[in-house]
């Protein structure tokens, strides 16, 4: 009797062995990525492979300070093996929710909880925290894509944390990682000489979601349409921006589609200054990881067209 | 300001006995998320002023009412100002195995506890544990805190069969997300179910005794004991809720969630008073059922413009007790059964940016019926509709104008025969959220 039990419990406990690995990593397993906005579902496809299942939380048509936790993506956060997000407060009003809700203890802290920010330096960290300046983030502005020097930073972090949590296909990550740094660095040199001659003009924009961008290509930031980061531009502040738009002369108003036209236009209607919209991110139809398509590497089409729209603006926009 | 002199004098403090002053700093972070939510509003209404109090006295098969009245009068509004209570919010994690969330209401009673939470961080399987004081996951609407609401005040149908705090209470309750590409949420709970205002009120039977021999005299010589209430007591807990959760993923545009409800209270008790002029007290058990449907479209663009929303609940309450005292002896034992529903609808819309206009109509007494023997009573129905106009300044701070147009129905209720049921409420409400981001459910 007593060797009979002895024998099921050893039995058991290889059984569950078994299944535990075949669940973990077995040879049909791949990692489930949750990613928190668009530019993080591409890298996360650049260093895991286009098979790996990305959920994206949001599309380029939204804002990310404001997104409601809504119900399907706490529970793409409950089968994600890595929840990967800007972080740095950008998230604060829904992602403690979804991993809270999430009911899963892989993502709530690394080496599942991945951060861009946290990978990298910041840029605006305030001196003086006072919600009486709007919006601002504590550690810094969240912003940090939109600098490809620190996205390859990121990457690189990215390429060590999914091996870390996945070491069965380390070798996958670093050679992918191997050749997105290859032909990024490349990139970075073509995107820079391309943007030279940007370098020292002068920008309006919207929010300050772009300074990671002027900081690159030595763009320098003159004005905001927001009167605080996150208040919506006031008749009386865009008057004062008339007075910066024809004593500085800046090059564009610089502004992505969900902050809406209106402001962009309504100050270049009034000054000579030109109205641009540049995309904040990369497009994404929807959340299905099988309409991404990794090779046509959307990040690399990013800043292209960043680059490009910038580049066209020059001497493009004239006002009757 | 202060906490920053504070901190001076303890850096210098440590500074004099060489400890590292930045221990002091990393010390301040494990500090839990600190937020005081103020509420305020300017009250009016065309029965001057009573119209609190005339929503409570709504026709319903719950009678509980008449022994609340001064429990909760520090909730009723008054035309004119007034200040509502202050909430205390702190959350954090407390280790690696459990968050814990605490609310307190500060009003000019004291202080109220109105949550105190811990919820388990690394269960397995999808599985949560929440024990403490909570706000029930029956419903839609009962999860949500005030602050969060579309409206300044309870929908008519919660506070038909809820009250106006909704259903909570001390205890447990699990969850169980399931791993599937849309979402399924499973829940149970475990509750004292002591403290309930409507569903599975239980009677404070002091009060109750004094109240019958005040006004009955039962027994001819002004006496009148609790025992004589004949309630059979039980101990809890008293409250089990169960609830199921479905919403399919329409995408990173639009949300839909629908979900079911039970709740089962296995002493409830309640007292009538019959306009022939006998009374009695009964005691057994209530079922609460609910489903609910949301819909919401995420605003597009900018600061909320374009977002739309639309919610529906229906209630259903029924009870099954027995008389345990009469005013008419031969009647105890007598089997007395309700039952009686509640819906309420409402949609809001941004239509432009930081602002949103907000819709609602809400019912109660639908249906209501109270079957003592053979003898059967129905209830009215009672109806409001109210428009809510919010600015959302920032995330942090929102002022909101509200209007609610209310039809009443008062059965036979003693009240004021000057009073039709139909007048008119004004609400001119602020609300603020002074320090860490909160983060809001869905």
């Amino acid at each position: 009797m007593f060797n009979k039990t002895a024998f099921s419990a050893k039995h058991i406990q290889s059984v569950t062995l078994y299944l535990g690995l075949l669940f973990i990593s077995g040879p049909g397993f791949a990692l489930n990525i949750f990613a928190c906005e668009p530019e993080w579902q591409a890298l996360a496809h650049e260093i895991a492979g286009p098979d790996v299942e990305v959920y994206v939380a949001t599309s380029a048509q939204q804002d990310p300070h404001h997104v409601q936790p809504r119900p399907s993506l706490i529970s793409a956060v409950r089968r994600a093996d890595v929840v990967f997000c800007t972080g740095a407060g950008l998230e604060a009003g829904w992602l403690p929710v979804l991993l809270s809700k999430g009911s899963n203890p892989r993502v709530q802290r690394a080496p599942g909880l991945f951060l861009a920010a946290e990978q990298v330096t910041l840029l605006e960290k305030p001196i003086v925290l006072d919600r009486a300046d709007g919006d601002v983030h504590a550690s810094g502005n969240p912003h940090v894509h939109l600098d490809p020097r620190r996205m390859l930073i990121i990457a690189q972090a990215l390429s060590a944390r999914l091996a870390e949590i996945d070491p069965n296909n380390a070798t996958l990550y670093q050679n992918r990682l191997a050749s997105f740094s290859q032909r990024w660095e490349s990139n970075i040199e073509t995107w820079q000489s391309q943007a030279r001659t940007l370098k020292g003009a002068t920008v309006i924009v919207h929010h300050r979601s772009w300074s990671y961008l002027l900081d690159w290509l030595a763009l320098e930031q003159v004005g905001e349409l927001e009167p605080k980061p996150g208040i919506p531009p006031t008749p009386t502040h865009l008057a004062k921006l008339i007075n910066v738009a024809e004593t500085q002369r800046p090059y564009a108003i610089i502004y992505t589609n969900y902050n809406g036209d209106k402001a962009a236009n309504w100050l270049a209607e009034r000054s000579s200054v030109c109205a641009l919209a540049l995309p904040f991110t990369v497009e994404t139809t929807n959340s299905n990881a099988a309409s991404f398509d990794i090779n046509k590497h959307p990040l690399d089409e990013l800043f292209n067209t960043i680059i490009s729209k910038l580049l066209a603006e020059r001497g493009a926009c004239t006002h009757d | 300001m202060r906490k920053q002199i504070v901190s001076f004098s303890y850096a210098t403090a440590l500074a004099a006995i060489a400890i590292p002053s930045y221990a002091l700093e990393d010390l301040n972070k494990f500090n839990p998320a600190i937020s005081v939510i103020f509420d305020g509003l300017y009250y009016h209404d065309n029965v001057k002023g009573t119209g609190p109090e005339l929503l409570e006295q709504h026709n319903s098969v719950l009678h509980s009412d008449v022994h609340d009245h001064d429990e909760h009068a520090h909730d009723a509004l008054t035309s004119g100002f007034n200040v509502r209570e202050t909430e205390i919010v702190m959350s954090g994690t407390v280790d690696p195995y459990f968050d814990a969330f605490l609310t307190a209401a500060l009003s000019g009673d004291g202080i109220e506890l109105e949550e105190a939470w811990f919820q388990s961080r690394n269960l397995p399987a999808g599985l949560q544990l929440k024990g403490g004081k909570f706000l029930s996951g029956f419903g839609y609407h009962n999860e949500k805190h005030t602050h969060s609401w579309d409206f300044a005040d309870q929908n008519l149908a919660y506070l038909s069969l809820l009250g106006d705090h909704g259903l909570s209470g001390n205890g447990l309750q699990l969850t169980w997300l399931a791993p599937t590409p849309f979402f399924i949420q499973l829940g149970a709970e475990l509750l004292q179910g002591e403290e309930l205002e409507k569903f599975g009120a239980m009677l404070d039977n002091e009060e109750l005794a004094e109240e019958i021999s005040a006004e009955f005299d039962p027994n001819g010589n002004g006496e009148f004991s609790v025992e004589e209430l004949n309630f059979d007591s039980k101990s809890g807990p008293h409250l089990s809720v169960a609830f199921a959760r479905f919403g399919p993923d329409l995408g990173t545009d639009h949300a839909l969630q629908f979900g079911a409800s039970v709740a089962h209270h296995n002493d409830t008790q309640s007292f009538h008073e019959e306009s022939s002029g006998e009374a009695f007290a009964a005691q057994g058990h209530a079922n609460l059922y609910g489903i609910q449907a949301v819909f919401k479209r995420f605003p597009p663009s900018d600061y909320g413009k374009g977002g739309y929303s639309l919610q529906g609940e229906y209630l259903r309450f029924d009870a099954d007790e027995r008389a345990t005292f009469h005013t008419d002896s031969t009647e105890i034992g007598l089997p007395i059964s309700f039952k009686q529903d509640a819906a309420y609808v409402q949609g809001s819309y941004g239509f432009a940016p930081r602002w949103q206009l907000a819709l609602r109509t809400a019912a109660a007494g639908i249906g209501g019926t109270l079957r003592e023997g053979n003898e059967q009573t129905e209830t009215g129905i009672s109806r409001q509709h109210s428009i809510a106009l919010s600015w959302y300044a920032t995330e942090f701070s929102r002022l909101r104008l509200q209007f609610s147009r209310n039809d009443i129905n008062f059965g036979t209720h003693d009240i004021d025969t000057s009073q039709d049921g139909n007048f008119n409420q004004v609400f001119l409400q602020y609300n603020l959220s002074l320090g860490a981001h909160g983060a809001h459910t869905f």
